[in-house]
């Protein structure tokens, strides 16, 4: 079996490269595999969404990134390329300066991801504080100017509300702007609107689009809702137990799945056709990952596997131009 | 489709005391329902649909009675049940029963699932112990699970299973109508359509007739023969299913639906966005609630309020339900 493709084409512009990625979870029982092999790139000015039910290993690989796997976790293998350098062996004193800084971070839940008991200005300033050294006056001037520019109305009044004086959608935008205030070369967005009602949830989508066109930001979006992936991203990876499973530009990757996973994830939602009896299920449950199935981690749940699918795992391949999957049955 | 509506609901509302600021505030009320009316037939699912804190969770308290309504009235198959005590209501909590969203909290992690499936029974003094275990056993394979699992805890099992332990304890007691309240928000997708099949099986084995709550019109699209659309409080548009989607006439409809985010439509566009968030209901706007975020809105809509109206099919609240296109 040919190892996993080296690089994607996209790599020579990538802002963010991943590559074979490993991170392991020490655990009494065995050490658990919460990513796997996970190669990736993300382009300036593109997104990445990373799209996989809970415990997929979506959200370990973004904090990977970032330096922030939690003990006993570890990363254990693979290389994080950025401007260069290979992230997880830098010295921690080189990584604060990148993190928060030129690769920042914004969580599902704003309201336990800001502090309660400062101003939204104060911790919009802090970054520009810590990273630039600005003066307190001016890191709050530009804190304003950072709130206004991200929609929240009146910002110079604003800026001085505590989170809880706030909306949903409107503590979202001040993380937003905390995120964005060193201005970033990437954000690593972890499923930024999953607590936000509809409407507020297309409002936020549509800053983050126009943020990133006005910064040339690289975005890694991860999202378990595959309908705010197909509106955001240009590119999907799809995980499964650890895994990237298949790999697609969006609009190929919705119109013709390869990965019996990705075409059952799109089969089970209630789509906008016609109301069918029932709907499309994939049967049983994600593995636990210390007790994976034997070759394919999807075997088990798979409609299209046989023997050779529980012999042995099939890699990451490349089918057709720009996809990867894998799969021993995806046809090319 | 009897005459008699499972349940008919007419001008409810539940408001709430607040309390002002500071020591010698008086006190103010939180209007989450305001004058809500509407009937569920035998069999029919009707789903309630809206933004967070729009009342559809609140209506649906009120309307099943764990929340006594601050007026208006409520008809149980036919019969007034606003005004009745604890125990006039008991037979009543029989054949209504609820599903959660959060299938970790609603369940109590410790008992085994056997006695959480057996506990409605138990309360209703239904059969002795050894019916009710027989009983509880066949309601959890009804519901997907197994024997084996009766002796087994909460935390052993997942969100979809713990839901699955949900379910069979709601229909323990052979309801008709059961109240679910975004039964499938809180799971991963590819478990969510395992559960709305597993309802909608229970449906029309037992001819359920479900009040469903969701915020996710996909789901709601899908599961639900008539749909409700709340807004701070109020029904705005209430029709068929099909049609509330086809032909959708209150600007809120239309907004939420443009919204939802959809497969394979390509990278999104700005176009239709709603701009603001909803506002308070502890200081509603005048006249039509939903008119500073509506594109439609004119001088009338910010002086009076438009009242729910049309043929029992297709009702809306609009001053302009008649023009503004698809």
């Amino acid at each position: 079996m040919p190892e996993v493709l080296e690089t994607s084409q996209d790599s020579a512009a990538a802002a963010l490269e991943v590559r074979q990625l490993e991170v392991v979870f020490a655990t009494d029982a065995s050490p658990l595999k919460a990513a796997d092999k996970v190669s990736f790139a993300v382009p300036a000015g593109r997104t990445l969404g990373l799209v996989g039910e809970s415990g997929c290993g979506k959200s370990v690989t973004a904090l990977a990134i970032l330096g922030l796997v939690p003990p006993p976790g570890l990363i254990t293998g693979g290389q994080i390329l950025f401007n260069g350098d290979d992230l997880p062996s830098l010295p921690e004193r080189r990584m604060e300066d990148i993190r928060g800084a030129r690769i920042s971070m914004i969580f599902q839940e704003p309201m336990t991801a800001l502090n309660p008991v400062f101003s939204i200005g104060s911790q919009v300033a802090e970054a520009l504080r810590i990273h630039r050294r600005t003066s307190r006056p001016e890191a709050w001037k530009a804190a304003v100017e950072m709130l206004a520019r991200v929609g929240i109305a009146d910002a110079a009044a604003r800026a001085g509300d505590y989170p809880h004086q706030l909306s949903g959608g409107m503590r979202q935008r001040a993380m937003i702007a905390m995120a964005l205030i060193c201005r970033p070369e990437v954000l690593i967005a972890d499923e930024p609107t999953t607590a936000l009602d509809v409407t507020t949830q297309a409002q936020i989508l549509d800053l983050m689009m126009a943020m990133q066109r006005d910064l040339g930001l690289a975005i890694l979006f991860i999202s378990h809702d595959l309908g705010v992936i197909s509106e955001i991203a240009d590119e999907v990876a799809v995980m499964y137990a650890g895994a990237i499973v298949e790999q697609a530009p969006a609009g190929e990757l919705f119109e013709r799945p390869l990965h019996p996973y990705t075409r059952g994830l799109i089969e089970t939602l209630p789509g906008a056709g016609p109301r069918l009896p029932r709907l499309a299920a994939i049967a049983g449950q994600v593995p636990d990952l210390g007790a994976l199935p034997r070759g394919c981690r999807f075997s088990d749940r798979c409609p299209l596997a046989d023997d050779e699918c529980g012999a042995s795992e099939p890699t990451l391949a490349a089918a057709g131009e720009r996809r990867r999957v894998a799969c021993w049955k995806a046809a090319p | 489709m009897s005459d008699t509506p499972i349940l008919e609901v007419r001008d409810l509302c539940k408001r709430f005391p607040v309390r002002g600021k500071g020591p010698f505030a008086g006190k103010s009320w939180l209007a989450a329902v305001n004058a809500v009316s509407f009937r569920l037939d035998k069999g029919e699912t009707l789903a309630l649909v809206g933004e967070s804190g729009c009342g559809k969770t609140t209506l649906a308290r009120a309307a099943a009675m764990l929340q006594p309504p601050t007026s208006g009235s409520v008809r149980f198959e036919g019969s007034e049940i606003t005004g009745l005590g604890n125990r006039s209501l008991k037979p009543l909590r029989r054949r209504v029963q609820m599903i959660f969203q959060d299938p970790y909290g609603s369940l109590n992690p410790r008992l085994p699932v056997g006695a959480i499936i057996a506990e409605p029974l138990l309360v209703h003094g239904l059969g002795d112990k050894a019916e009710r275990r027989q009983k509880a056993v066949r309601l959890a394979e009804q519901v997907g699970l197994k024997a084996g699992d009766m002796s087994r805890y909460p935390h052993q099992f997942s969100g979809g299973q713990r839901q699955r332990i949900a379910i069979a304890r709601a229909i323990a007691l052979q309801p008709c109508l059961v109240i679910a309240d975004e039964p499938v928000s809180a799971l991963d997708v590819s478990i969510q359509s395992q559960i709305l099949n597993l309802l909608r099986d229970l449906r029309d084995s037992r001819r359920l007739t479900y009040l469903f709550i969701s915020h996710d019109l996909a789901v709601v699209r899908h599961f639900a023969d008539r749909v409700a659309v709340m807004y701070l409080g109020r029904i705005v548009e209430t029709a068929a299913a099909e049609t509330l989607f086809d032909a959708p006439r209150h600007p809120y409809t239309r907004a939420l639906i443009a919204a939802q985010p959809v497969i394979g439509r390509g990278k999104r566009t700005a176009a239709g966005c709603l701009s603001g968030d909803p506002p308070s209901p502890l200081d509603p706007p005048s006249g039509c609630p939903f008119h500073p975020r509506c594109p439609l809105a004119a001088a009338l809509c910010r002086e009076s309020r438009p009242e729910l109206e049309g043929d029992s099919g297709h009702q809306v609240a609009c001053h302009f339900k008649n023009e503004g296109g698809t």
